[in-house]
């Protein structure tokens, strides 16, 4: 079980994330902007933080510049998650310190499997299995 | 040499430079009539030779400017000074003879003679120049176009996908089981709703790739790539699919070279349409890679890679359309296509200085073969 931060503008993407990850056995705390992610990042470091790009004032690019750049974070795994898919948004995710990006829509099947891949493993889910309530 | 001699070839050897230079060049005096007129003048006006001498400078001057024209050159000699060419920042307009107008430089002098004041103007034809200036100014406007239709198909890829991420992420959820289990009626109904949605997903992934290579925007940026490895990914990729209609999707590397210089995910995208397709296309039977390396004599190494099913196959009065935009074998058919993905890869493979060619009998199936040189690592 890991603490996840989520940081997603989009409620409903926001409320898709939480339901996924709490499957999994993960406690998730969520953010709907970038400066509000950045403070619970700051407060609260989690284990790994999943944020969307495209978000007001501080984006996703933004977002993982400053946790890199800040002792207290700079450690923390970071997923990039968006629809931004054209170009060289690869590139652009990696120079912004993200460990990996994954394209929406996701699949919801493999997602948390993929990002666990970023935890250590005592922190990930027991086998990669879906918990049913 | 006496005063006046001196004067005469004064006069002759001007005369000659004027008619020599590339510039057209008059002499008005005070009132604003030429007493002077070079030959490049009647050249560039269209009028016989000594014709303008005595008419005021007006003529010169498309009809609608006319009167502002001699309000200006009043303005002028009440202070004259010399103005260079290209002084007013704009060009201005001169009419021919036959009324036509064209866009001109003038340079002012004045001249100060024991008769009172003249003024000599050089006169220079800009329409060349005006007319490249319009075209790039044209080729800028285009670029502008292009790069706004791009910032478009970006933004509404990713508005469409914001959406398709909770529908096809909850659909997928519920069949997971995550809140209970269901009833067959009900996995097969989300099933439905996840299929569709990855349909959709799909097309408006190739209707943004279609943007970017029909406005030649797509380049290849060539690196050398593992063969072996790619198609590996790209079977990978669809096993599923495959798995899921009991199929054998197998590869195989013919060659010993294994790596090649050539666009890496361009390569992907037409296998992952090819295989996608071969796969779509058959009921029954296997659906294989194969890659070979093509060396004959006095041409040019070439990688084939060649995609087989033991599908419906096409009507052979299909065959030279497949790769048509927009061409449906059997329009309707839900999550057939449109018609973009075959188009899409002959472009790409274009983009990688190949091309795809396609060979099918009805019932017995289709091989679809990628050829392509190897790029220059840039």
């Amino acid at each position: 079980m890991a603490k996840i931060l989520v940081i997603e503008d989009v409620d409903i993407n926001l409320d898709l994330f939480v339901a996924l990850l709490e499957a999994y056995g993960h406690v998730v705390s969520s953010a709907k902007d970038g400066r509000s992610g950045l403070e619970s990042a700051r407060n609260d470091p989690p284990d790994l933080i999943i944020s969307d790009l495209m978000m007001d004032e501080i984006d996703g690019f933004e977002v993982a510049r400053r946790v890199r750049a800040d002792k207290t974070s700079r450690h923390i795994p970071m997923i990039a998650v968006s629809a931004l898919v054209n170009g060289d948004v690869q590139r652009r995710v990696e120079d912004a310190g993200f460990d990996h990006y994954i394209a929406k829509p996701i699949q919801a099947r493999t997602f948390v499997p993929e990002i666990e891949k970023y935890l250590p493993t005592e922190l990930r889910s027991p086998s990669g299995t879906v918990a049913v309530n | 040499m006496n005063l006046v001699n001196s004067i005469a070839v004064t006069d002759a050897v001007a005369k000659s430079i004027l008619d020599g230079a590339p510039d057209a060049v008059i002499v008005v005096n005070g009132d604003g009539r030429i007493l002077y007129s070079n030959r490049q003048v009647d050249d560039l006006f269209g009028y016989a030779s000594g014709a303008l001498l005595g008419e005021t400078v007006e003529v010169l001057v498309p009809a609608w400017l006319r009167g502002s024209h001699a309000g200006h050159r009043r303005g002028y000699q009440s202070a004259p000074r010399t103005r260079a060419m290209g002084m007013l920042g704009e060009p201005l307009f001169a009419a021919r003879c036959d009324g036509s107008v064209f866009p001109v430089e003038i340079s002012l002098s004045p001249i100060q003679t024991p008769d009172g004041s003249l003024v000599s103007c050089t006169i220079r034809d800009v329409s060349a120049r005006v007319s490249i200036e319009h075209e790039v100014r044209q080729k800028d406007i285009e670029l502008e176009k292009a790069a706004a239709k791009d910032r478009f198909l970006a933004s509404m890829s990713h508005e469409l996908r914001t959406p398709l991420n909770a529908i096809v992420g909850f659909a997928t959820m519920l069949q997971m089981g995550v809140d209970g289990s269901l009833n067959a009626a009900q996995t097969e109904q989300l099933q439905k709703i996840e299929r569709s949605g990855n349909y959709l997903l799909q097309l408006i992934s190739q209707l943004l790739d279609l943007g970017a290579v029909g406005a030649g925007r797509i380049q290849a940026t060539p690196e050398p790539v593992d063969l072996g490895e790619l198609v590996d990914l790209v079977v990978s990729m669809l096993a599923p699919k495959a798995d899921a209609k009991g199929l054998a999707l197998r590869s195989r590397l013919n060659c010993e070279t294994k790596t090649w210089c050539t666009d890496r995910r361009a390569l992907t995208q037409i296998l992952v349409n090819l295989d996608d397709n071969a796969i779509k296309f058959t009921e029954a039977g296997s659906v294989d890679i194969t890659v070979n390396l093509l060396s004959e004599r006095n041409l040019i190494e070439q990688i084939e890679i060649q995609v087989e099913d033991t599908g419906i196959g096409i009507a052979p009065d299909d065959m030279d359309q497949i790769f048509d935009l927009f061409f449906q074998e059997e329009p309707g058919q839900d999550f057939q296509g449109v018609g973009i993905g075959l188009h899409l890869c002959q472009e790409l493979a274009s983009v990688l200085g190949g091309r795809i060619e396609a060979a099918s009998e009805r019932s017995v199936g289709s091989r679809f073969s990628l050829r392509i040189p190897e790029l220059v690592e840039g």
